[in-house]
């Protein structure tokens, strides 16, 4: 009933609606798969060029998954616009990330200059590289109300926790097939969702006289 | 016990003040979720109410004849988008039937 209905609820579950197709999901996996692999490779190139396979792994997938979202779901969704807290709360999340991005190149110049040193601590570095996703993405699933996001962020942080760990105890090849589990993991679950996405919204043929001007109805 | 049952009496002679328009639970659907959005296209619409093209029009149009909600029609790559926004009109109205059901339903 009406005195029942939570506007607020309603206006988190169709904030999370743009999230429903599982793209976002897919992709995400699929930067923990694309950098796994490229690991499993950098035996053939040398150490820069592997993160550069990496980038090329992940750029080879990403594009199609983009095209599918402009070309397939984001016409099937329909166009929304949010309200004025939303749009808030969502610049919040960029201007988070953007913050926690720029710290963490700034930790990582600072230790290439050795001016902060982490020899002999890899076990507070795997903690600190665990912690690093879970801040981010627990964030992200507060502000954009997109629960799914806490499981992605718990997923993450356990891969890159693990990688490290493992990776200490000369387990690297162990240590990859986790991190591209994990990835497919996350890849698995948005394909469930961009399934149920194309059962829940079907193809529909938008008409020319959908709807005409002052009232009149087709 | 008598001004028991006036109040009830009141109460329920209250629900004739209701705004028919948006008491129809379809256009009650679509005015929520033009409440909590800035605006939304048909397409959104249809697929989050689940109401036909033909429906929705007319109930689009209903509520248009009220002006509580606008309506602009745009192409974009040669495809038509109807673009539906809530009027401060429609706004007003939407608040002022959930409190009036609010009141009458406790």
């Amino acid at each position: 009933m009406i005195e029942n209905l939570d506007l607020e609820k309603l206006e988190k579950e169709t904030a999370s609606i743009i999230y429903q197709d599982g793209i976002f999901d897919i992709s995400l996996g699929h930067v923990l798969i694309a950098f796994g692999i490229a690991a499993l490779l950098s035996n053939l190139v040398s150490e820069v060029w592997d993160t550069i396979l990496g980038l090329i792994i992940y750029l080879v997938v990403f594009i199609p998954i983009w095209l599918v979202y402009f070309f397939v779901t984001k016409p099937r969704l329909g166009i929304m616009e949010f309200g004025i807290k939303r749009k808030k709360r969502n610049a919040i999340v960029i201007a988070l990330v953007t913050l926690i991005l720029v710290a963490n190149i700034v930790v990582f110049i600072l230790m290439i200059i050795d001016v902060i040193q982490f020899s002999g601590q890899g076990y507070l570095l795997a903690v600190i590289f665990g912690l690093i996703p879970l801040v981010i993405f627990t964030s992200m699933a507060y502000f954009l109300s997109f629960n799914r996001l806490y499981l992605t962020g718990f997923l993450f942080s356990v891969g890159f926790f693990l990688k490290e760990i493992l990776t200490l105890q000369d387990l690297v090849l162990l240590s990859n097939i986790i991190f591209i589990s994990i990835g497919g993991v996350i890849v698995a679950i948005g394909l469930v969702c961009l399934i149920r996405f194309f059962k829940k919204y079907p193809r529909i043929e938008v008409e020319n006289n959908e709807y005409k001007e002052n009232g009149n109805q087709q | 016990m008598n001004t028991k049952k006036t109040e009830i009496s009141n109460n329920l002679s209250d629900l004739m003040d209701i705004d028919k328009d948006i008491h129809e639970p379809a256009r009650l659907m679509i005015l929520s979720y033009l409440f909590v959005l800035e605006s939304v296209d048909f397409v959104f619409l249809r697929g989050q109410t689940g109401l036909t093209w033909g429906n929705l029009s007319s109930h689009i149009a209903k509520l248009e004849e009220k002006q509580y909600v606008e309506v602009k029609k745009e192409f974009v790559r040669k495809k038509p988008r109807t673009i539906v926004k809530l009027t401060d009109k429609g706004k007003e109205a939407f608040l002022k039937y959930r409190e009036k059901i609010k009141q009458i339903l406790g």
